[in-house]
């Protein structure tokens, strides 16, 4: 029955996902392809995927507002990038706090940039936790069953 | 003569008319004397007499009048004063005199006496000087008042010796001399006092007045010289007996003894003269404007001072008035009056204005709301809907399927309602875009009838009847025209209780005049879709129409694969024919009162409330057909007649697609032909209330029976079990797959190692899949699907191929099946991740470039089907590379920018396969934008580049496979 807990367990961390706004339908577009594809691993590679991705992002847009210059242009075009990304998967408040990041490049204003990061980089690690809770539980489950058979 | 003027300056009311210095106080008087003393003023005085007239008979009557005594009276007393003065002057004159004349008597003794003294003791002597006498005389007789000082004077002057003779000569000359003077003196004296003497008889009281009223009236003349004024005094009858008038129209005489009356006719004449009588009457003066209009000036306005003159005994003799012309003060005012009046219009105006304004301002934005209302209600709805259907196909009991069913259908109700307000107020903000594409009437029609007819609750027989010359295919937004056709039918459907509602669809056999024209307003686009399918349109259409026609649908899906998908290209090659189509949709019900039918169009109008109440609904539905035929350029209108039926008319012009070569396709085509030989020869359709099949009758096997005896045939609420299909959404394929489709297996064992070879693609960022170009390549020349995907149905046989291309023409099973090439340009990971995984459970080859310019490379080298093109990229963004792409397949040579490095890499692979090229340049590669952003104007942007549509970005499944369906070429 552990089996059983474990993929509870892995829905309800989903459905939090989903309640707390973490992630929209698009993420379920992604499961929806995974499972109805056959391609198993499908999301992880893409979750794995967005959060290196992710993570780059968030250290170059860093580098980029420490200069004594700040290029906002490229910081922008940063944003836009991640903003993409995490509309992709789905990953919706990432995709609204850099919305709002994009507003300040717009401004050209560096605190706001900086304030926007630093919201954009909280709630990127908040969902890169539960990412790999997720991926964690899931390969939990995979093994188990892996076991099991 | 002047003495007029001075019975009126008593006047107390009016003082300031008259010289203030005239009269009353003496110091003023000496004034008034230096100023007269000049002669020549006087007699100018006389001269200015002219402008005013007296009767001087009346003077005396006036003068009797308690002013005049007072004023006689006062004359009086200033007369006298005057003499008393005189006299004392006179007086002192005397004394003066007598003293002077005392004083050279005592002189004259003095000079006697020493004189004498003198003659005494000379004479006494020689006492023969006789001349000496003489002068004794003279000087006696003669004194002069300065006599003594001359004698004194000239005592000393004497130079001889004292007491010799020629001393006393000189003596007795000189005082001879002095003598003479004085005589002189006396003489001058006594002709002065002759003439005081006379000159106190000429001051006369008479005299005197007449100088001081004189002097008056020349005062007056000098204030009044050049003011406008017109002072008269009229008696009882109103004749004028004195008037004086600066400016005189009229000689005196015309005027004197004449009332106003005689002398004026016109407007003001009347008035003034019962204001006068009036004034004569009361004896209360007053001041009035009156407005002449005579022929003698012309049109004038006078303020007239008006005040009666009371005779001694207090009976009103006459009026006197003082009349001023203010015709240009008025004149003035009036303007002044008149630009306050249009100023307060024009402030009037502008609140009005501003209310209105705001009104509008506040209309508009209560519309955003609701709108904005509308779409925030409308996806937790259908959240509660999809639940709603989910359960439904869970286990339930009769009951709870019922409950479920009444819940369902509200909540279509409401989002039908919520879909309208929608609509309604994306026409009229002019946010409604159109879209056009080619469809075939007779389907639409044959559509929204089976539409009604599946939901129909009534025994009701629902007929259409298409002219023979209506085409067999038009261009325009069919989506919006089914939107018409199902929203009148349902309304025809609603008011009829029996008795038959119909579609007739004809063509206009007289154009309107300046149809192309008209038919130019249908926004149609260059890059206009490709044929739309009738799958399409059911998956687009309203949801409750595909839930109740699944099995049609499908079926139509089935029938519609040999649409020729290329009509795109021929479209706006020539001149266009444009056909003025007239639908009417008539019934049998209730009909609509006259006097409801200029609401019938109104928003949330119906034609009364008792029809609300019974048949329910907004009233939104007309009005929003309206609004949707007039934006596609055509007109709607009703004709009804109570108790026997309305027909709602709608006619719009619609382009006929030039009809393509379709060489391309040789086998495509007459498939198609095939398939749709029973509908569209078809020119009626007719469904019954009678025989109703079973409720488990399965889909496919109803659209048979419909298509082979169409004419009888009856719809019937969907089973609940068909239902789950819709619900699946995209995802429906999988399931056809799985339940018709044999080739299962063998797609899914196909996904996987697609993928696989993809991913090793992704990597070179390039692809060039020669193998896939030859497939593509060979099935579009003419070889039949079977060739196409060799490694798909590989084990499956030709035969078998066939039988599965012709019992499910569309299954879905086919795109992967057939391995169109896909370049996929976007540059984010993760977008490509996901795009791939889901055009791969799409079952299609995938090439993956990162940017525009790898784009362009890409098509230089390989042919696609289709380019889904991301819009901001890095080195070269989506909307460049495409110009570059559209401007190499117009012209068949690249821009020199991007020409090929290699160019034998275009020969080798044209070499490869002779016709590569010619396709190449000829056909045009639909290109689909992915922006990050859905705005209009950035999807505007993105049509302007040259791409055909644009998904916007985050893509899903949905999207990309309807997007994909459109436009990718059938097999």
């Amino acid at each position: 029955m552990a089996g059983a807990a474990l993929r509870d367990q892995l829905s309800a961390l989903l459905s939090s996902m989903f309640s707390q706004g973490l992630v929209d339908e698009q993420f379920e577009q992604l499961q929806m392809l995974q499972d109805e594809g056959g391609t198993p691993g499908f999301v992880a590679e893409v979750v794995t995927l967005f959060c290196d991705d992710a993570e780059r992002i968030i250290a170059e847009i860093a580098t980029l507002l420490e200069q004594p210059i700040v290029s906002f242009d490229k910081v922008d075009a940063f944003v836009h990038q991640l903003k993409g990304s995490s509309a992709s998967v789905g990953a919706q408040k990432v995709k609204f706090t850099c919305m709002q990041f994009r507003q300040f490049c717009q401004e050209k204003s560096r605190d706001g940039c900086l304030m926007a990061l630093a919201v954009v980089r909280n709630e990127f690690y908040d969902l890169r936790n539960k990412f790999q809770t997720m991926l964690q539980l899931e390969q939990q489950i995979q093994a188990y069953d892996h076991k099991q058979q | 003569m002047g003495d007029e003027y001075l019975a009126e300056p008593e006047d107390e009311v009016a003082p300031s008319m008259w010289p203030e210095n005239i009269g009353d106080k003496h110091q003023k008087q000496f004034k008034m004397e230096k100023l007269g003393k000049g002669q020549d003023a006087l007699k100018d005085v006389r001269f200015q007499e002219k402008p005013s007239s007296v009767d001087f008979q009346r003077l005396m009557e006036l003068a009797n009048s308690e002013k005049g005594v007072s004023q006689m009276q006062y004359f009086v007393k200033h007369w006298e004063y005057k003499r008393a003065n005189t006299a004392r002057l006179l007086k002192e004159q005397i004394g003066f005199l007598c003293q002077q004349r005392k004083e050279i008597e005592q002189k004259k003794q003095q000079i006697l006496e020493e004189q004498h003294f003198q003659d005494e003791s000379y004479y006494a002597v020689k006492r023969q000087v006789p001349i000496l006498d003489e002068v004794y005389k003279d000087e006696w007789k003669r004194p002069s008042k300065k006599s003594d000082d001359l004698c004194h004077n000239q005592e000393i002057k004497i130079d001889a010796e004292y007491d010799s003779i020629s001393y006393w000569k000189e003596r007795a000359m000189q005082l001879e001399k002095t003598l003479e003077a004085s005589f002189q003196r006396e003489r001058s004296l006594e002709e002065k006092l002759e003439e005081n003497i006379k000159n106190l008889q000429s001051h006369t009281p008479v005299e005197e007045f007449s100088g001081m009223l004189q002097r008056a009236d020349y005062f007056l003349h000098l204030v009044l010289q050049s003011a406008p004024i017109v002072i008269a005094h009229q008696d009882t009858d109103l004749r004028y007996r004195f008037i004086f008038n600066h400016f005189p129209t009229l000689a005196d005489e015309d005027v004197i003894g004449k009332t106003d009356y005689e002398i004026l006719s016109g407007e003001g004449i009347e008035e003034m003269n019962n204001v006068k009588k009036e004034v004569m009457a009361s004896g209360i003066p007053t001041k009035r404007e009156f407005i002449f209009n005579t022929p003698l000036f012309g049109a004038k306005t006078f303020v007239t001072y008006i005040e009666p003159v009371f005779s001694k005994s207090g009976e009103t003799i006459g009026v006197n008035y003082v009349a001023m012309d203010i015709t240009d003060q008025v004149k003035r005012r009036e303007k002044m009056a008149d630009i306050r009046v249009r100023e307060a219009v024009q402030k009037a105006k502008e609140t009005e204005l501003s209310r209105s304004l705001h009104i509008t301002e506040e209309t508009m934005r209560a519309k955003q709301m609701l709108a904005t209302m509308s779409h925030e209600i409308r996806s937790p709805l259908s959240g509660v809907l999809s639940m709603a259907e989910i359960l439904a196909t869970t286990k339930l009991d009769k009951e709870q399927y019922q409950l479920l069913e009444v819940m369902l259908s509200s909540g279509d109700l409401v989002l039908q309602l919520i879909n309208d307000i929608l609509d309604l107020s994306k026409v009229e903000s002019g946010a409604m875009k159109l879209e056009s594409t080619t469809f075939r009437p007779r389907e639409v029609v044959k559509h929204v009838l089976q539409t009604a007819a599946a939901s129909l609750k009534k025994e009701l027989t629902l007929e259409g009847c298409i002219g023979d010359d209506v085409p067999v295919e038009v261009t325009g937004d069919v989506l919006r025209i089914r939107q018409i056709l199902t929203n009148l039918i349902s309304n025809a459907v609603k008011f009829t209780h029996e008795g038959k509602v119909g579609i007739n669809l004809h063509v206009l056999d007289k154009q309107p005049p300046g149809c192309r024209i008209e038919g130019g307003q249908l926004h149609m686009k260059a890059h206009s879709a490709s044929s739309v399918t009738a799958a399409e349109h059911s998956s687009a259409s309203p949801r409750n129409c595909d839930k109740d026609t699944l099995g049609c649908s499908n079926h139509e899906d089935a029938c519609n694969t040999g649409i020729p998908p290329n009509n795109n290209f021929g479209e706006h090659d020539g001149g266009e024919e444009a056909v003025w189509l007239r639908c009417d949709v008539y019934d049998t019900g209730i009909g609509i009162p006259e006097k409801s039918l200029p609401l019938l169009f109104k928003r949330y109008m119906q034609a009364s409330t008792d029809h609300a109440r019974k048949y329910g609904g907004t009233g939104l539905g007309l009005a929003i057909c309206k609004q949707l035929v007039e934006l596609m350029g055509g007109t709607l209108n009703v004709v009804s007649k109570e108790n026997e039926g309305s027909t709602f008319s709608f006619i719009l012009p619609c382009k006929i697609p030039v009809k393509e070569d379709h060489s391309d396709d040789p086998d495509v085509m007459p498939s198609s032909h095939g398939d749709f030989t029973t509908s569209d020869i078809e020119g009626s359709f007719l469904f019954k209330p009678q025989a109703r099949p079973c409720l488990l009758s399965s889909g496919v096997s109803v659209m048979n029976n419909k298509f082979i005896g169409c004419n009888l045939m009856s719809y019937h609420p969907p089973s609940i079990l068909e239902n789950h299909k819709l619900f699946s959404n995209g995802f429906a394929s999988a399931e056809d797959n799985s339940a018709n489709s044999t080739s299962t297996a063998s797609c899914q064992s196909n996904g996987p190692s697609t993928r696989s070879t993809d991913e090793e693609q992704l990597d070179n960022a390039m692809v060039i899949d020669l193998n896939r170009q030859a497939e593509s390549i060979s099935s579009s020349q003419g070889g039949t699907t079977s060739v196409s995907g060799p490694n798909i149905h590989e084990e499956k046989g030709p035969c078998k191929v066939l039988e599965d291309k012709s019992l499910h023409k569309k299954s879905k099973c086919s795109p992967s099946s057939n391995k169109t090439k896909i370049l996929l340009v976007e540059d984010n990971k993760v977008n490509i991740m996901v795009a791939k995984s889901m055009l791969e459970q799409l079952g299609h080859g995938i090439d993956i470039v990162n940017n525009g310019m790898q784009a362009i490379h890409a098509v230089q080298q390989c042919q696609y089907d289709i380019i889904l093109m991301d819009v901001h990229m890095p080195e070269m963004d989506g909307l460049q590379a495409t110009k570059f792409i559209r401007s190499f397949e117009n012209t068949g040579c690249w821009d020199t920018s991007v020409k090929p490095e290699h160019d034998q890499m275009i020969s080798s692979s044209a070499l490869s396969s002779d016709c590569a090229c010619i396709r190449k340049q000829g056909k045009r590669v639909p290109i689909i934008a992915m922006t990050a952003n859905s705005f209009a104007e950035s999807a505007e942007e993105c049509l302007a580049a040259g791409m055909d549509s644009y998904i916007s970005k985050p893509v899903n499944f949905q999207n990309i496979k309807e997007c994909l369906q459109r436009y990718l070429p059938s097999q």
